[in-house]
């Protein structure tokens, strides 16, 4: 008992600040990437073309898209653009409420929000978020 | 017997016209001698040759004297088993006629494995598709017997996988384990794409085994490619491959301990484990290590400044975790619940070929940074760590050990790290060639088997997860243990079950 109390004194707490202060993420992690379409030149459709994922697209008007749904985060992704167009941010913020929320032209993303009060009083008790594996890695749940 | 020596090594590739073709029957009793001999079976698949024929390529290892070598046979529709004489190879025959369409003719336990349609069949063996649902599992009949299944869909977070137990009383007899709902068709993904995709495929074949798939599948290619890498790269690799076995280790810990309600260690550890995740997304820019083994190298260098605050905060991370380990390892009540349950003998191991921890565990001291090593582990050797009893603390005692290890290589390593390119090109494969790269992930050997065509394109790509051998080594585990200490059992072992469906 003694050796317990000796070990959890010495253990300490240890909980980040978050949700109340934002999470330090260093300097490699590779967050939500952004587009900047003014870097890209008249035409130019080499990122759709050369890169790993579907993350970039060319839609019909011939104008880059980011998927963020499609998005695997590696570092190929955004350096199959030669002209620097695309880059990932420290912001770890991806979730939306709808699967097209995700495509957009810059990468600004539409995050999910909260429960409208009606909502929330009525199914706030009985909601629950549910994850189920069927075809992943195991990446997610590990 | 001795299979001859074609020069075939851990990630030196051999002229495919060099692998020996031999009849159905010679290259059974090649295998089945082998085996009898000292040889373990580390791959044994099948490649479409013609359209009604297929090559069988078996892939032979023997850890004493870390050699390999390879064996062949052309075969059409059928060909007689080797499992009846050589169990090792129960699972592989099994695997053949899915993907392969071939009959394995004699086999004891001929059952499904994943459940999909022939991904590696000739085009003449337009087969009916596999029924999905069709699954034969073997029920013990009796007054007093009675079944429970568990899952595909568990309570937890976990991936989806059936277990049917048949019990008496609480009592295990029998455990059958049904896999292949995660089968995503890696190995035909692997085939067919380009290199920087194949890349992020590799490195999704299991999740929490990112730097151990990705190491192999790089090592294939750069074995084909002639590619080499420099003693800096090699080094970031190792401590790549090291810090992804100590987060493995470290939360395995834990979660055993959370399994036996000792809940302080659980806790511990399960932080410890976020330091070492932590430190892989400082090196790589994500927890599990992704985009930091590339062909050719390492995505990443390690700044001077980088170098030497991870050896800080390792440094610091091993006198943390001493008293935990104490702490949990000494406690009566957790060694009571470890002991003696779920208990792999060393019989089984040889007989069926477990690698790994699994294998430590009973005595049987398989481990290829130590037997087939490559990369910085020809410099810095590891020691192999072994236990006796075969059981859940037995896998512990392991994991303990390797952690201690584990910790020593990585801050040896980051006081010294040698000089030189982070990456280097790795060109283009050579044709017609055969390469075999293993790894030793955390939970054992991982090997991929590439064979190239004539125009330098990979032909197949084989992938052994250690998962595939050790699901076998719980189902014989479970018998004569209680019900209520399977999701220990279970988690002793924490096998993957992406890297078993591919």
């Amino acid at each position: 008992m003694l050796t317990f109390l000796r070990t959890r004194f010495a253990q300490g707490t240890r909980t980040t600040a978050f949700p109340d202060q934002a999470p330090e993420f260093p300097e490699r992690f590779r967050g939500r990437p952004v587009l900047d379409s003014s870097c890209c030149p008249e035409g130019c459709r080499e990122c759709a073309e050369r890169s790993p994922t579907s993350l970039i697209r060319i839609d019909a008007n011939g104008r880059a898209m980011l998927d963020l749904g499609a998005c695997q985060f590696s570092p190929e992704e955004v350096t199959t653009c030669p002209h620097g167009a695309v880059r990932y941010t420290r912001d770890h913020r991806l979730a939306t409420s709808r699967r097209d929320d995700l495509v957009t032209p810059t990468g600004e993303l539409e995050l999910a929000h909260a429960l409208e009060q009606q909502t929330r009083r009525l199914f706030g008790r009985s909601l629950r978020l549910r994850s189920v594996v069927a075809g992943s890695c195991n990446g997610c749940e590990a | 017997m001795t299979p001859p020596d074609h020069g075939l090594l851990n990630r030196r590739s051999i002229p495919w016209g060099a692998v020996p073709r031999q009849s159905p029957e010679a290259f059974g009793a090649t295998v089945i001698e082998a085996v009898a001999d000292g040889w373990r079976l580390m791959a044994l698949c099948g490649l479409p040759e013609s359209d009604s024929t297929v090559v069988l390529l078996a892939i032979l290892g023997h850890d004493e004297l870390g050699r390999l070598a390879a064996a062949s046979a052309v075969v059409g529709r059928e060909y007689p088993a080797l499992t009846p004489q050589c169990p090792e190879a129960g699972i592989f025959e099994r695997e053949i006629a899915e993907q392969c369409g071939v009959v394995p003719l004699g086999h004891p336990g001929m059952k499904p494995l994943r459940r999909h349609d022939p991904d590696h069949a000739p085009a003449g063996f337009a087969g009916r598709p596999t029924d999905r649902e069709a699954y034969p599992v073997s029920a013990l009949a009796g007054d007093d017997v009675h079944e429970v299944a568990v899952g595909p869909v568990h309570a937890g977070i976990i991936e989806p996988g059936h277990f049917r137990f048949q019990a008496y009383g609480e009592e295990v007899l029998a455990l059958e384990i049904v896999l292949g709902y995660q089968h995503r068709g890696v190995e035909r993904l692997l085939e067919s794409l380009d290199r920087d995709r194949a890349m992020l495929v590799a490195e999704a074949i299991a999740g929490d085994t990112v730097i151990g798939h990705a190491e192999a599948f790089c090592g294939a290619l750069e074995a084909l490619a002639r590619s080499h890498k420099s003693p800096r790269a090699q080094a970031i690799r190792g401590i790549a491959l090291e810090l992804e076995r100590l987060a493995n280790h470290l939360g395995d810990l834990g979660a055993m301990a959370g399994d036996v309600a000792y809940q302080p260690a659980a806790a511990y550890l399960g932080r410890l484990r976020g330091e070492c995740l932590n430190a892989l997304m400082t090196i790589s820019g994500n927890r599990y290590g992704r985009g930091l083994i590339r062909p050719g190298g390492v995505g990443f260098d390690l700044p001077e400044a980088m170098v030497a605050e991870l050896r800080d905060r390792l440094t610091r991370l091993r006198q943390e975790l001493a008293p935990v380990l104490d702490l949990m390892f000494g406690n009566a009540s957790v060694q009571a619940r470890f002991e003696g349950v779920g208990v792999v003998a060393w019989q089984q191991c040889r007989e069926r070929g477990f690698v790994g921890l699994v294998a430590r565990a009973c005595e049987v001291g398989r481990d290829v940074r130590h037997d087939h090593p490559y990369g910085v582990f020809r410099f810095a050797h590891v020691p192999v760590a072994t236990a006796w009893a075969g059981d859940v603390l037995a896998r512990a005692l392991v994991r303990r050990l390797e952690i201690h290890r584990s910790l020593d290589f990585l801050i040896e390593q980051l006081a010294a790290l040698p000089r030189g390119a982070p990456r280097t090109d790795c060109g283009a494969l050579r044709p017609n060639e055969l390469a075999v790269a293993l790894t030793e992930g955390w939970r054992g050997e991982i090997a991929h088997v590439v064979v190239t065509d004539q125009a330098g394109r990979v032909r197949r790509h084989k992938v052994v997860d250690p998962s595939f051998h050790n699901w076998q080594a719980l189902a014989l585990a479970l018998p004569g243990n209680q019900i209520s200490d399977f999701p220990l059992c279970n988690k002793s072992f924490n096998l993957s079950y992406a890297g078993h469906d591919l």
